[in-house]
């Protein structure tokens, strides 16, 4: 097996996580928004 | 700077937020329901300076729980500048013009940033001698 293939899958497991988590902060942001504005 | 010479920021443990808290508290269960009349100040303005001071330690920490938060630095002006940012597009424009929940007072994003620029300025304060180690 190339020692390019580990590398590679590692990277984009990393970027994947990053935008996994990414996703995340939007989604909590969104949500505690909608809940400030109709609990205010 | 780093974050050793800037203080460590406890999100929910910090002074700033818990006090506004305590405010938003104290107002929203004993001010505002003893008010015979409509206040602009305790029914409006008063929540709205204290969105920065008790929302964005609780957004950090969660970035900081996500990774997305490198340190455990105060408040940066940018980030409460982009949240300012985000708060003032989604409770002034698209709660009002989307959702029709909450009106569209320009008072109001005045608010939104004195309390935080009061806040940040606040977080920005060199860390107690006795904090420090050594």
């Amino acid at each position: 097996m190339s020692p390019l293939l580990p590398t590679l899958a590692g990277g984009l497991g990393g970027w994947l996580l990053l935008g996994v988590k990414i996703l995340a902060a939007f989604g909590f942001m969104a949500a505690a928004n909608f809940v400030i504005l109709y609990a205010s | 700077m780093s974050t050793a010479t800037r203080g460590s920021f406890r999100y929910a443990l910090d002074p700033v937020f818990l006090v506004a808290l305590a405010v938003y508290v104290v107002n929203r269960a004993l001010i505002k329901p003893r008010l015979r009349d409509y206040s602009p100040f305790f029914h409006g303005h008063l929540d709205d300076l204290l969105l920065v001071p008790v929302a964005l330690p609780v957004f950090l920490f969660v970035y900081r729980l996500l990774g997305l938060r490198p340190d455990n630095a105060p408040p940066r002006w940018w980030e409460v500048a982009a949240h300012l940012a985000v708060w003032s597009l989604f409770f002034k424009w698209f709660g009002p013009v989307v959702l029709h929940q909450s009106v569209a007072d320009p008072v109001d994003l005045a608010c939104y940033a004195g309390g935080g620029l009061v806040a940040w300025a606040w977080w920005q304060r060199p860390p107690r001698l006795s904090a420090r180690s050594g």
